[in-house]
């Protein structure tokens, strides 16, 4: 229900409230008064008439009481004037004491004298005979009942009801008894009753109890009209209404019902005042109620519905820079302003929100590496341009599908795995250099981080999956460890070229010491052997002339005196150069691609000895070599290379600590340790120590405190790559300034 | 007079085979590493000429030489090292100091030759100065 609606709904029921309240107040007010006003003036007439009706009564009373103490009256009744009727009671006698009729009873209640006047005809009648039997045998009126000052009233008789007044009869001069009752009788016919009603002004009727004549209102008004009571009154049809009161008879009983009629004007007029009034306010209500609607919708509704719709076209549109056009400084211009504050606030809240979405999507954009979401479902919900140059599909053909269907060649089974497990521990997985095939068909390697993240509802948690393409990384890490190896060679090499060109000196240099010396002993040893033959004659003089001969005595002692030491050092360097190839080839490993069990012994003295170039002008190398140490399955060669950094740098820590040996030469201790299921390999060196701000940085990739040229900053990175990554092992070192370091690599024993 | 040789080295091996060799050629004596060769320097005795290995613990061949210019300028020192290319990676203002870079294993003839020719420049030196 729009509110315009309402408000017209509202209008319409306070209308019909108003109209029917209005109605109710005029019509209690003014009818009820009306009825109020008007039941007082019929009740006022009806006391108007009885009132009149006893003025009458007085009246003959008055009279009769004239006439009954009238000595003349007396002396009638005494039979002393027999003229009396006809002298004084002609009709204009009846007719000037406006009487009907008289009688006149003697002491013992006979009659005495009667006379009736029919006023219209004018002629002296007989009294009706009903009429003086009704009298005569009326007890109140009996001599003895009579009141001294007579009785005066209605009496009603078969022959219609009747004003009467009876006096006892006495003297003027008021001594003795009465001699008898006059009684004045006027009749209270129809016309009289009319006339009453013209004398009083009054529309008047009377009818006597038990009268079959009385008309049906009067029948059934007289029931409830009580003799002592006031005049009851009821509307006679629809213009009049009537006063209904009894007059009492003599006998002080209900004998005359009197009707007052009077026209109903008053409330008559009452009622045209409340048509008139509810025909105003018929005509008022709806003017009023369509005012009232006007001027609701121009200052209210219109307004309102205005705002309505300009907060609806907002809400379409869903714009919240927009704002709400308000004039006006009413309670309707300030919702509107606070409707353009919330919208400010949600136009901040708005782009704040944006500003987040575009820095989202910045940071999406700018992550350079494969990133992936799937939802508990393992559908895929994200996919980016990395993911999408690496694996050669847009976000429209692998978006909504399972991550295991969308066509990558690679090991599903290893995905679902790692999914799974990342799924059920709750924490990261990381697969490092997985296979997959490119776009192009060639392999490539991937790293790739599974981490869960919770998803819109608590259905389950989505998987982000954070990748690499290590490819060329790895290839470029292969060629960086291969250049460190050949450089560690070429450093090697000049050092190992040193160790065999020195015995090489010597071995020659001895060598041609003994070519000499058997030159210069060959005739000595001819003329030997010429003695041995048995051919000593052929010497030119005796043999041991000619053995003299064959050598320089001073050549002789000194060869026999050096030779034995020339053929120990040619010996000598031999051995020192098959020591150094040996150490050379069982250092460098040549062609262990795999792991295999080897001896660790064995190889790290291979080691020390191929470096010993290195070392052994700053340091003596020591070893403790576990006798018992099982084989290492491990990749010998790389192990090597690791020992070699570790001895190179323990070298140069200690020509640092020793000014290049000038203040002493430092030792290297290397040893062996089996623990469990480990072997432990310590190289500990008498360097000055690693100082606290660089220790965090010692295995980082190209991070070296030699000058430029001496050191590529690769030897401890790739000897933790090595040890870490392909071995599963540990390599840390423990170091005190100005004591020295040792470094302890703790390999597997059955590899990894 | 006898021009006298200074063998210095910290091989013995390297010192008693030249020892064995030239001892009844050449006026010689050995010092086994640098710190020996400048005690014999500071003995008394005058050489003409010294032959120095390089890659000596304590100090290296060069520094030795410096300061056995420093004691007799006009010695005349032969380096004869292990090490390839050696002249290359001495500092060019230290070259000058030796009279002659030769690599191990350098023939005993050679060496000889060498030591002769270091001996007669010695003299000339020498005369110059007197």
């Amino acid at each position: 229900m729009t509110l315009r609606r309402k408000a017209l709904l509202s209008v319409l029921v306070t209308m019909i409230g108003l109209l029917t309240i209005l109605y109710l107040v005029s019509k209690v007010i003014l009818v009820d008064s009306a009825v109020r006003m008007e039941t007082a003036d019929v009740q006022a007439q009806v006391g108007k008439v009885r009132d009149y009706l006893s003025g009458e009564i007085v009246f003959l009373r008055v009279q009769a009481s004239n006439w009954a103490t009238w000595d003349d009256t007396v002396s009638f009744l005494a039979g002393h004037n027999p003229n009396y009727l006809d002298a004084n009671f002609s009709c204009q006698a009846f007719e000037g004491l406006d009487l009907d009729f008289l009688v006149i009873l003697d002491s013992q209640d006979q009659l005495g004298a009667s006379r009736a006047c029919d006023r219209q005809t004018y002629k002296l009648l007989p009294v009706d005979a009903n009429f003086l039997d009704v009298l005569l045998k009326d007890s109140a009126l009996h001599y003895d009942k009579l009141p001294t000052d007579g009785l005066a009233g209605i009496l009603l008789t078969s022959s219609g009801p009747v004003l009467l007044a009876a006096q006892p009869i006495v003297p003027s001069s008021a001594q003795g008894p009465a001699r008898g009752t006059l009684i004045f009788g006027r009749r209270l016919s129809s016309d009289e009753i009319h006339s009453i009603g013209k004398a009083t002004g009054v529309d008047v009727q009377a009818f006597a109890k038990g009268d079959p004549q009385m008309p049906a209102d009067m029948q059934s008004e007289s029931s409830r009209v009580s003799p002592g009571g006031a005049a009851a009154v009821a509307a006679v049809g629809t213009d009049q209404i009537a006063g209904y009161q009894w007059v009492p008879d003599v006998h002080n009983q209900p004998g005359l019902l009197l009707r007052v009629t009077s026209a109903d004007a008053v409330l008559a007029e009452s009622q045209r005042t409340l048509r008139s009034l509810i025909l105003a306010i018929l005509l008022a209500g709806p003017l009023f109620g369509t005012l009232i609607l006007v001027l609701l919708e121009r200052l209210v509704l219109a307004p309102l519905a205005g705002l309505s719709a300009s907060v609806a076209g907002i809400a379409r549109t869903g714009s919240p820079s927009e704002r709400v056009r308000m004039a006006g400084h009413d309670e309707l211009a300030s919702l509107g302003s606070s409707i353009n504050a919330m919208l400010a606030a949600l136009e901040r809240s708005h782009e704040d929100v944006r500003r987040a979405y575009r820095q989202n999507q910045q940071l999406l954009a700018a992550i350079s590496s494969i990133l992936i979401a799937v939802d508990e479902a393992d559908c895929v919900t994200l996919w980016n341009e990395i993911a999408e140059k690496t694996f050669g599909m847009t976000p429209g053909e692998t978006i909504g599908r399972a991550l295991v269907d969308c066509g990558i060649r690679w090991d599903r089974a290893a995905i679902e795995a790692q999914i799974q497990k990342c799924r059920s521990q709750e924490q990261p997985v990381l697969l490092r250099g997985f296979f997959y095939q490119r776009p192009g068909g060639r392999d490539g390697l991937l790293n790739l981080d599974f981490s869960t993240f919770q998803g819109q509802d608590s259905a389950g948690s989505g998987i982000l999956i954070l990748g690499d393409d290590i490819t060329q990384q790895s290839i470029l890490e292969a060629q960086l460890a291969a250049a460190q190896k050949l450089q560690a060679i070429g450093q090697l090499a000049a050092g190992i070229a040193h160790e065999i060109n020195t015995p090489a000196q010597y071995v020659g240099d001895n060598m041609l010491f003994l070519q000499q010396a058997f030159a210069d002993l060959q005739p000595l040893l001819e003329a030997d052997q010429m003695v041995c033959d048995g051919q000593d004659g052929l010497c030119p003089s005796n043999l041991a002339e000619c053995v003299r001969g064959a050598i320089d005595p001073s050549d002789l002692s000194y060869y026999l005196q050096e030779v034995p030491g020339a053929v120990d050092r040619a010996l000598e360097g031999i051995n020192r150069v098959t020591q150094i190839v040996r150490a050379m080839r069982e250092f460098s490993h040549p062609g262990s691609k795999s792991k295999a069990p080897a001896d660790l012994n064995r190889a790290i003295a291979s080691t020390i000895t191929v470096a010993r170039n290195e070392y052994k002008h700053v340091a003596d190398v020591t070893t403790d070599f576990d006798a018992n140490l099982p084989p290492v399955t491990c990749l010998a060669g790389e192990v090597n290379q690791v020992v070699l950094n570790l001895l190179v740098n323990a070298a140069h820590a200690i020509a640092d600590a020793t000014s290049n040996g000038k203040t002493g030469k430092g030792t290297i201790a290397v040893s062996t340790r089996r623990d469990g299921s480990f072997v432990e390999i310590r190289v500990a060196d008498t360097g000055s120590g690693i100082p606290e701000e660089i220790r965090s940085r010692v295995f980082d990739p190209f991070f070296t405190t030699k000058e430029p040229g001496k050191g590529t900053g690769q030897g401890l990175s790739l000897a933790h790559s090595v040890i870490v990554e392909q071995h599963s092992g540990t390599i840390h070192f423990e170091t005190q300034m100005g004591v020295g370091t040792t470094f302890i690599v703790r390999l597997p024993l059955e590899g990894a | 007079m006898t021009q006298r040789v200074l063998f210095v080295d910290d091989d013995e091996m390297i010192l008693k085979t030249l020892q064995c060799l030239f001892g009844r050629r050449l006026s010689l004596s050995i010092a086994l590493g640098p710190e020996q060769g400048l005690a014999l320097l500071d003995g008394g005795e005058r050489y003409a000429v010294a032959v120095v290995d390089m890659a000596m613990p304590v100090m290296d061949g060069m520094q030795f030489i410096a300061l056995a210019k420093a004691r007799d300028p006009h010695l005349q020192c032969v380096v004869l090292s292990g090490t390839v290319n050696l002249r290359d990676q001495v500092a060019p203002e230290s070259r000058s100091l030796v009279y002659e870079f030769l690599e191990k294993p350098c023939p005993s003839a050679r060496l000889l030759a060498v030591i002769k020719r270091a001996q007669e420049q010695h003299l000339l030196a020498t005369a110059a100065v007197a």
